[in-house]
């Protein structure tokens, strides 16, 4: 079994605007966190998400035209355009955002990455005397008995 | 001849030719290359929700079988590969405990197992050091000496906290003991808290039993054949098995013959071949007089508690699973209303998307937008979740069947699930759920919030070809040896009698090694085909 990821996806300038309509609704920014148009969520970051799911590409691209259509994307247009991929659709967007480095680095979010276990600090690991108390109060486990019924 | 290269598969057939025994193993699934896991990907998350999902419906690879869950309330989660759900597991290793074994005469329900906790001690001390397992010697939740053959993983700072909540109530925690190297061994990399276990780890610190245990199997002489997905155990006139008819990945059948054939494939694929392999002698599946193949199937709900705390926990970081285990409400206290109890365990929250799934039970409104940035800002790197696995007792209506409606790729009957959450497990969940809260309050979280019961945590398929002393209520002796053909055997969490709320990996490693170390024992009094 390999998961190498083809790069397939290529999206046409109305479904981009689509998914840009559609990102101004869920991912709009915060006061530290930059916008979907700010971090170019359309370019790279999404289109590397529908290559990892491919079956993710007929319901982002089906709410995007119709918000390009549109010309906006309100949450109930979101429900009623994507239907039972609701869920689907919003998992594809947030995806693509939260693997911006820029949007990683406001939220300290380094990914998942290499950190030794030898490496670890004092402040990561048990010590003595912060299991102190549980082996104070000794064994809590009932034995096997002496018969069966 | 060996069915299923999972975790007994592997354990057996390692024991077995050691032991100059010739072994074939046919699996269904193929090899995976620790190269080829998704963990270092930006886009793991995205491929966890779909071709590397746990879930077989999800996952739709053609090494897979479906899973019929229209009746089930839980959906079974698992990998059809060398290694088998192993690749995905997340290595927790704690072992049952004494009680577990004996329910029956501690708690008047359900039933006791055939052998104790004292019977598989040793085998769980064999599996430990076969696999390569860390861990703090001297936990008092179990009967003393406990050693484990590595130092522990480090708990880190979620761990910590937890553990200080704990300490504050006067509650039982321990570092989790895991079946991941806190040092080097061969090929083997020491744990660098990826926290990517349940994707696949690629230090190879976790052991996953293709490269934990098949290794040695191969070179011991184990046959391995992969893309082999057994139809049916075929029977002799005398009643014993005397091999597997299989289907290779191009659709051809083969037979390959055998004097002892020994069933590893857990508590879904293990009744479903029983159930296919019909015949005169046995016109309701192998092994099945006593009407119980794939009855009692158990497979541990879950329900979790997030904790979101002020400070800066770094919660990104591994293991995952569990860093710190609890077993403080794992034994009866019939005070609760329920008999039995769950195994608490200390869970990080990885990256935003992680973060984001815990509110999934929201309204849209209040997790896309502005609030959904919020939760983001406030979650990620400062949460974990107290998490509890509910020991779920063997019910004779929680059954594994033949599906009447899907088949595999091959047009075998797909395996259905019928599961019910019972009314003594529910009530399990929300005494758990309870104290959950109260031990992160203790531990100083700013904000709590219950992860509900989900049915995609059907990671334990437990019980469904039990064993027992008994032929009309077990199916399997406590060696695994089928009560109806004296050269069939099972090995794997099917044999459970009860669940415990414990993973289950150790126990279902250990009975496969004290099985395998019987059967060598006793073959020249084995009866086999002519």
């Amino acid at each position: 079994m390999t998961l190498q990821i083809s790069r397939i996806t290529h999206l046409d300038a109305p479904t981009v605007e689509g998914i840009c309509l559609t990102a101004d609704l869920l991912l709009p920014g915060s006061g530290a966190l930059p916008s979907w148009r700010a971090v170019e969520g359309h370019r790279d970051l999404i289109e590397r998400v529908l290559d990892a799911d491919p079956t993710l590409i007929e319901p982002v691209t089906r709410v995007a035209r119709h918000a390009c259509a549109e010309g906006r994307c309100r949450l109930e247009d979101l429900e009623e355009w994507a239907g039972s991929d609701v869920e689907r659709v919003v998992f594809a967007l947030n995806a693509a955002y939260y693997m911006a480095k820029s949007v990683r680095q406001i939220i300290g979010y380094p990914g998942q990455s290499r950190r030794p276990t030898a490496s670890a600090g004092p402040d990561e690991v048990w010590t003595e005397e912060l299991i102190a108390p549980v082996r104070a109060r000794g064994p809590i486990y009932v034995a096997t008995p002496e018969k069966q019924c | 001849l060996i069915i299923g290269a999972g975790p007994s598969g592997a354990t057996a057939a390692r024991i077995l030719s050691e032991s100059g025994l010739t072994v074939t193993c046919l699996e269904q699934g193929g090899w995976v290359n620790r190269v080829d896991y998704p963990s270092e990907l930006p886009e793991r998350e995205v491929l966890v929700a779909s071709s590397w999902s746990a879930e077989p419906n999800v996952r739709k690879h053609k090494w897979d079988y479906p899973c019929d869950v229209t009746d089930s309330e839980m959906h079974p989660l698992n990998f059809n590969g060398v290694g088998g759900s192993t690749v995905f597991y997340g290595a927790e290793w704690p072992r049952l405990l004494p009680s577990d074994f004996r329910v029956k005469t501690l708690d008047g329900v359900a039933d006791d197992w055939p052998l104790s906790y004292e019977d598989l001690a040793d085998y769980y001390d064999l599996a430990a050091e076969m696999v390569g397992v860390s861990g703090l010697s001297g936990d008092p939740a179990y009967p003393a000496p406990l050693e484990h053959p590595m130092s522990p993983i480090a708990i880190g700072k979620h761990g910590r906290k937890a553990a200080e909540g704990m300490n504050k109530l006067g509650w039982h925690w321990w570092p989790s003991v895991l079946a991941i190297q806190s040092k080097s061994q061969g090929d083997r990399g020491a744990c660098a808290r990826w926290a990517t276990c349940m994707s696949g780890c690629p230090e190879g610190a976790k052991a996953s039993f293709d490269i934990a245990m098949w290794p040695a199997a191969l070179a011991a002489g184990t046959t391995l054949i992969t893309e082999a997905r057994v139809r049916e155990i075929t029977i002799d006139k005398a009643g014993l098995a005397n091999g597997a008819t299989w289907i290779d990945a191009d659709g051809h059948e083969h037979h390959t013959p055998a004097k002892t054939v020994v069933v590893c494939g857990n508590g879904v694929g293990t009744p479903r071949i029983l159930l296919l392999s019909t015949s005169a002698r046995f016109p309701d599946g192998l092994a099945n007089s006593s009407g119980l193949v794939g009855t009692h199937l158990m497979m541990h709900p879950y329900v979790g508690v997030l904790g979101i705390y002020e400070e800066p926990l770094e919660s990104w970081l591994g293991p995952f699973g569990s860093s710190l285990q609890s077993l403080q409400f794992a034994e009866t206290d019939l005070n609760r209303g329920f008999v039995r109890g769950a195994k608490w365990c200390a869970t990080p929250i990885l990256g935003p998307v992680d973060a984001l799934r815990c509110y999934g039970d929201l309204p849209l409104a209040q997790r896309t937008g502005e609030a959904g940035h919020r939760i983001v800002e406030r979650v990620v790197g400062r949460a974990f979740e107290w998490g509890a696995e509910i020991d779920d007792l063997p019910e004779i209506t929680n059954t594994v069947t033949l599906s009447t409606t899907e088949v595999d790729s091959t047009g075998i009957p797909a395996p259905k699930l019928t599961y019910r959450v019972s009314e003594d497990s529910r009530k399990n969940m929300e005494f758990q759920v309870d104290r959950m809260h109260e031990a992160h309050r203790a531990a100083g979280a700013i904000d709590t919030k219950t992860t509900d019961y989900m049915p995609a945590v059907g990671w334990h398929m437990l019980g469904t070809a039990r064993c027992g002393d008994d032929p009309t209520k077990s199916v399997v002796d406590g060696y695994g040896r089928a009560h109806d053909v004296p050269n069939l055997f099972v090995l794997d969490g099917s044999v459970f009698v009860t669940g415990g709320s414990n993973n289950p990996t150790p126990t279902i490693t250990a009975f496969a090694a004290r099985a395998a170390v019987h059967m060598v024992d006793n073959a020249s009094n084995q009866k086999v085909p002519l």
